[in-house]
C-alpha cells in the first residue's frame, strides 16, 4: 500500500495519462543592468546561454545558476570556441562572476492530459546587484491554457509556487458528477427489481 | 475534457474479457459493463484530474469500486468479484499504458 500510494518514478517517461508542463523563466527588469551581461550556466545544460529580456527555458532535469559578468570585463565570444569541461571550469573558477542565490529547475509539473494548462513562466527580478552578489527574486507566475486564456499568480513567499486556479467547467460536472449518479440510480433499481 | 475515446475503449475491452469470465446473455453484460463503467471511470477522472494526482490510486480505486458493482450486477461472490475486476483493470491499465507511450 505504501508502494502505491508513492507518487511513481517513471524517469524521463512521464506517467501515463499525464503531459509535462514545460517551466520558462523570463527576467523582467534584466534591461535595467545594460552593465552587465547575465548568463545561464547548468548541469548537464546549458553550458551556457546569454540572457535578455525573453522567456528562456532548458533541459527538465537541469539545474540553472544565473551569473552576471561586468560587461567591461567579458565578452560571451571568449566561451564560444571553449569545450564543456573549459566552460564548466570557467563558471567554477572565474573571479569575475557574480552568481546568483537562486537554483533553477527545469520542469514545472505533470499534468493530467485533459488538464488545460499548457506552459507556465516564472516571473524574476533582480532585487540587487553588485561586484559580489547578485540577488534575484521570484516575482510572479503565468500560467497560458489551451483555450488561449491566461493567469497571473503573484508569489506570497519565496519558497512555494502559487498553483493555477483549476475549476471543472459545467460539461465537466455533467460528465463526472451526473453521469455516475444517473448510473448508480440504474444499479439501484436493477438490484431493487431483482428482489 | 478528458478523452471520450478512452472511455469506449476501456467498455469494449472490459465487455469482451468479462464473456471469457461469466456466462450471461451478452445485452445484459453490455448493459452492466456500461453502467459500472459510467460510474467509475468519470469519478476515477474526477479525482485523478481535481484532487489525487496519483495514478496507482486511483486505479486501486477503480478496482475497489468495479469489485462491489460485478458483484452485486452479476450476482457472484465477492472473491471472483475481486479477481475479475483486477484482472480487467489489469488489462485496461495497461493498455491505457501501451497507448500513452505510442502517442508520446
Amino acid at each position: 500500500m505504501l508502494l502505491l500510494a508513492a507518487n511513481p518514478c517513471w524517469g524521463d517517461v512521464i506517467e501515463p495519462g499525464t503531459k509535462e508542463i514545460p517551466l520558462y523563466y523570463q527576467i523582467e527588469n534584466i534591461d535595467n543592468y545594460p552593465e552587465y551581461f547575465f548568463l545561464a550556466h547548468g548541469i548537464p545544460s546549458p553550458s551556457f546561454e546569454v540572457l535578455n529580456s525573453s522567456e528562456f527555458s532548458f533541459y527538465k532535469l537541469s539545474m540553472v545558476y544565473i551569473y552576471a559578468l561586468p560587461e567591461s570585463e567579458f565578452n560571451p565570444v571568449e566561451l564560444e570556441n571553449e569545450d564543456d569541461s573549459q566552460i564548466n571550469a570557467f563558471f567554477q573558477n572565474d573571479s569575475r562572476l557574480i552568481k546568483s542565490n537562486l537554483e533553477l529547475s527545469g520542469t514545472f509539473d505533470t499534468v493530467p492530459e485533459s488538464d488545460k494548462l499548457e506552459k507556465a513562466v516564472m516571473i524574476l527580478e533582480i532585487d540587487s546587484l553588485n561586484d559580489t552578489e547578485l540577488i534575484i527574486s521570484k516575482k510572479q507566475m503565468k500560467y497560458y491554457f489551451t483555450d488561449g486564456t491566461q493567469q497571473v499568480m503573484d508569489f506570497q513567499n519565496q519558497e512555494n509556487i502559487p498553483q493555477p486556479l483549476n475549476a471543472p467547467e459545467v460539461s465537466e460536472y455533467l460528465l463526472y458528477i451526473l453521469l455516475p449518479l444517473l448510473a448508480l440510480g440504474v444499479i439501484i433499481f436493477i438490484i431493487w427489481k431483482r428482489k | 475534457m478528458p478523452n471520450l475515446f478512452l472511455f469506449f475503449l476501456t467498455i469494449a475491452l472490459e465487455f469482451i474479457l468479462i464473456q471469457f469470465m461469466i456466462k450471461i446473455p451478452l445485452k445484459k453484460s453490455l448493459l452492466y459493463i456500461i453502467l459500472i463503467n459510467c460510474i467509475t471511470w468519470p469519478l476515477a477522472n474526477f479525482l485523478y484530474i481535481y484532487f489525487i494526482k496519483n495514478w496507482f490510486m486511483v486505479e486501486l480505486m477503480v478496482f475497489t469500486g468495479e469489485g462491489f458493482l460485478i458483484k452485486k450486477l452479476f450476482e457472484i461472490k465477492y472473491t471472483r468479484a475481486f479477481i475479475i475486476s483486477f484482472i480487467l483493470n489489469a488489462i485496461t491499465a495497461l493498455t491505457g499504458y501501451l497507448i500513452h507511450l505510442i502517442t508520446i
